[in-house]
């Protein structure tokens, strides 16, 4: 009925417990310091795009760098992070060069209150940035982009 | 006509009077040699012939006297041996003895007659060859004195003329008369040959001395006088390098050459003195002329500094206005650098307004077309379970959960759901989370989530949950940006005339804070330390730019990292506000300058400088106060105390002083 159960605690300990699945599992990220944004991306992108995919959301980037090193070690595979620009600590387009230098493959979205334009053209040049939406972001233009993304891939 | 340079004048070249030519000098001194020959030779020529005049003169009387004496004698004689023939008429015998006489070379016998007692002649006779003369007029005029018995001599320039009676006897009887012209010619002759000679040696004489007196007085004064007079000319025209000749005489010419020496020194020792009186003098007419503009640009100087007194004082009254500008300028430019976060605040709660009303209208659609089916569907006992976990799903005071507890959640339901065999149990899962259900929360729903309805009712009661977050999201961020607008309203206002009003310190502290939040919370700590300090009379608006001011410092002090402390309180009857950092710190040289207008140490266009120079006036205008204290390495504290009411500090809020020093 179920596997062992053993302590819970934060993070990628818990994450062993999860049953072995069928198919590997993709997920999209979210990174906002705003809880507000997180969550009206949470029901929009859901929304939209249904069960296919794991819906995973870190408040900085550090936590977000974390949390992807965490899946990646479950067998869960980031396809898609949604970044804010103007974050706690790395900002967005520093997070996403990163992102880009360990996992090339992922699909990279900045969405910003602020236009940096250096900002942007570093995280296009050096951090493969498939698109950048500017906040207030119009729904359809934010999934167009997710699943723009993802057929590229 | 001056021949020294003048000193009053510039010196002029040489050229100006040429200088004569050295050889008249010489000839000058040439013309006075031969001048003294002339005179000399003319005095002695002079002299001599006036010499030998008069000695010719005396000379001639002499020998003429002693001629005639002589030729009167022999006439005597003559006369003597003549008498006898006279006496007895022996007219041969007197012609014999008279043609003797005329016959003799030494006597040079011009006439002769000889006469009777009566005068008649008894021999007369003419002698040729020699001067004649007419005795008878000579016996006629003399007759007289012949009668007399005088013998009577006549001189003329040729001739000499005796007559004489002839005495004979014993008794010396004038026995008649004897004339005899003697001619003077010999005599003459004689004369004028021994004046020739004493003429000749006297000229002879003369011009020996003449010769030696002349070589004497040309050695002696001449060529000293000579030399002197050139080497005086040469002075005269300025030319102070001829030698004065050295005479070693003691006399007038040696005593003229020591004093030409000493003249020639004085003209040199002048000429020097001349020389720096010029140069003085030039130097002297530069200085004055120097002095002269001096003077003029010290009138001119005078004259601007009049006008530019004018000028400062009609610029004090056009710097007050400026001041009041200068503020609103100083509000734009921070402003300015605060928009770009502002705009990224504004723009946040807009995205989630966007992003909500999306949600609530398709949630909405879609629970019009869910709800009527499934509230048929549902057992009473389900239809309870998913009213209550509606009413859990909508509750608006759940407390705000981060993303990484959610996650937590969200792995803790799983594991949960699955041992409760819930199918699918992470989107379950995932779904609980997002109403806010926890662990504990989801055992009383098991029931209605394994049931033949659970995941149509899950997801509806999500829906549910998801417009209710909806709206609170949207209220908030409706909220969120009204405050960001009345901050920046707030901040823009400009009234430099404003009156005072009680207004909270609090207010504006969040005002200012709200503004800043954006930069704040990434990595800022914030600390607010209110005391509750009743509303005081101030000018709301000024006291938010000070508090914005010091804010913005406080943040770059510390590069957005670190703990922002602010402190509102009471003390000694004042309000005070404190606004601490954990930055950098302020060094103690420049901690005394940080209030002085333009002192910035930032890079230009980053800080005009006058921020805290404005915020030092705007607290003085309230009667209050600021003092910073700081520690290089630790940390800024500003410290603003304010007047709770303005009684006390009325005066203060008068028109400012134009720089009042504020102890730092």
């Amino acid at each position: 009925m179920t596997t062992a159960s053993t302590p819970v605690s934060a993070g990628s300990a818990a994450s062993r417990l999860r049953p072995p699945v069928a198919h590997p599992e993709c997920a999209i990220l979210c990174v906002d310091d705003e809880k507000m944004i997180l969550d009206a991306l949470k029901v929009q992108i859901s929304r939209a795009l249904g069960d296919r995919y794991l819906y995973e959301f870190a408040e900085n980037a550090d936590e977000a760098m974390e949390l992807i090193e965490d899946l990646h070690g479950d067998g869960v595979q980031v396809l898609v992070i949604v970044s804010d620009w103007l974050m706690p600590g790395q900002r967005g387009d520093e997070f996403l060069i990163a992102v880009h230098r360990r996992f090339p493959r992922i699909v990279k979205v900045l969405l910003t209150g602020q236009a940096d334009a250096a900002a942007i053209e570093r995280a296009r040049t050096q951090g493969g940035l498939h698109r950048c939406l500017h906040k207030p972001w119009n729904e359809a233009d934010l999934i167009d982009a997710i699943v723009s993304g993802l057929s590229d891939e | 006509m001056a021949r020294f340079p003048d000193p009053a004048a510039p010196a002029a070249p040489d050229t100006a009077a040429p200088p004569p030519p050295p050889a008249a000098g010489a000839a000058r001194a040439g013309s006075l040699g031969r001048r003294m020959t002339v005179l000399v030779a003319l005095s002695i020529a002079v002299g001599l012939l006036l010499l030998v005049i008069a000695q010719s003169r005396t000379a001639y009387r002499d020998m003429r006297a002693l001629s005639e004496a002589g030729t009167l004698a022999l006439t005597e004689r003559l006369a003597e041996e003549v008498a006898p023939l006279v006496r007895w008429r022996k007219v041969p015998g007197i012609e014999a003895f008279l043609d003797r006489l005329a016959a003799d070379p030494q006597l040079s016998v011009a006439a002769f007659a000889a006469t009777d007692r009566q005068g008649r002649p008894l021999v007369r006779k003419t002698v040729p060859g020699r001067a004649a003369y007419d005795l008878d007029d000579a016996f006629n005029r003399a007759q007289g004195a012949l009668v007399r018995g005088e013998t009577v001599n006549v001189s003329t320039s040729r001739h000499f003329v005796v007559l004489m009676p002839l005495r004979f006897g014993r008794d010396q009887i004038v026995v008649g008369y004897l004339g005899i012209a003697w001619s003077l010619e010999a005599i003459n002759r004689q004369l004028l040959t021994g004046i020739l000679q004493q003429v000749g040696m006297s000229v002879a004489a003369a011009g020996l001395a003449l010769v030696v007196l002349l070589t004497l007085l040309r050695r002696t004064v001449a060529r000293p006088v000579d030399q002197m007079a050139a080497a005086m000319a040469a002075l005269a025209d300025g030319n102070l390098d001829v030698e004065v000749p050295k005479v070693g005489r003691d006399d007038e010419i040696g005593r003229m050459a020591t004093a030409l020496a000493v003249f020639k020194d004085n003209a040199v020792e002048r000429h020097a003195l001349t020389e720096a009186v010029r140069a003085q003098n030039i130097q002297l007419k530069v200085e004055k002329d120097n002095a002269v503009r001096l003077a003029r640009q010290a009138r001119t100087a005078a004259e601007d500094l009049r006008v530019a007194k004018e000028r400062t004082e009609r610029a004090m009254a056009e710097l007050k206005a400026a001041q009041d500008h200068l503020v609103q300028s100083e509000k734009m430019a921070a402003l300015g650098q605060l928009v770009a976060g502002i705009a990224h605040e504004i723009n946040t709660p807009l995205g989630a307004v966007k992003s909500s009303i999306g949600s609530i209208g398709s949630n909405l659609r879609s629970l019009l077309a869910l709800l009527p089916a499934l509230l048929r569907d549902l057992t009473p006992a389900e239809e309870e379970l998913f009213l209550a976990l509606v009413a859990e799903g909508t509750r608006t005071d759940r407390r705000q959960v981060t993303a990484r507890e959610q996650r937590q959640m969200r792995k803790a339901l799983t594991t949960r759901l699955e041992t409760a065999a819930v199918a699918d149990p992470r989107t379950v899962a995932d779904a609980l989370v997002d109403m806010g259900l926890g662990e504990t929360d989801v055992e009383r729903f098991l029931p209605l989530l394994l049931g033949r309805n659970g995941r149509s009712a899950l997801d509806a009661a999500l829906r549910l949950a998801q417009m209710t977050q909806g709206t609170g999201t949207i209220a908030s961020a409706a909220d969120r940006a009204a405050k960001i607008v009345f901050a920046l309203k707030t901040f823009s206002r400009f009234d430099p005339s404003a009156e005072m009003i009680t207004a909270s310190l609090r207010d504006g502290l969040d005002t200012v804070l709200t503004l800043y939040h954006n930069q704040i919370k990434h990595g800022v700590e914030l600390v607010q330390d209110y005391q509750p300090v009743p509303p005081i009379p101030c000018r709301p608006d000024e006291l938010n730019q000070v508090w914005t001011n010091l804010v913005h410092n406080a943040l770059q002090a510390m590069d957005h990292k670190g703990r922002l402390t602010i402190r509102l309180f009471q003390a000694d009857g004042r309000a005070v506000v404190s606004i601490a950092d954990t930055g950098c710190g302020i060094p103690d040289d420049i901690r005394d300058r940080i209030f002085e207008p333009f002192f910035t140490t930032k890079r230009a266009g980053e800080g005009s400088g006058l921020g805290l120079d404005i915020v030092r006036k705007i607290v003085e205008r309230h009667g209050g106060t600021i003092e910073v204290f700081s520690q290089p390495g630790h940390g800024t504290t500003f410290t603003v105390r304010l007047p709770l009411d303005q009684t006390s500090a009325a005066a203060s809020t008068a028109a400012p002083a134009p720089s009042q020093d504020v102890p730092a």
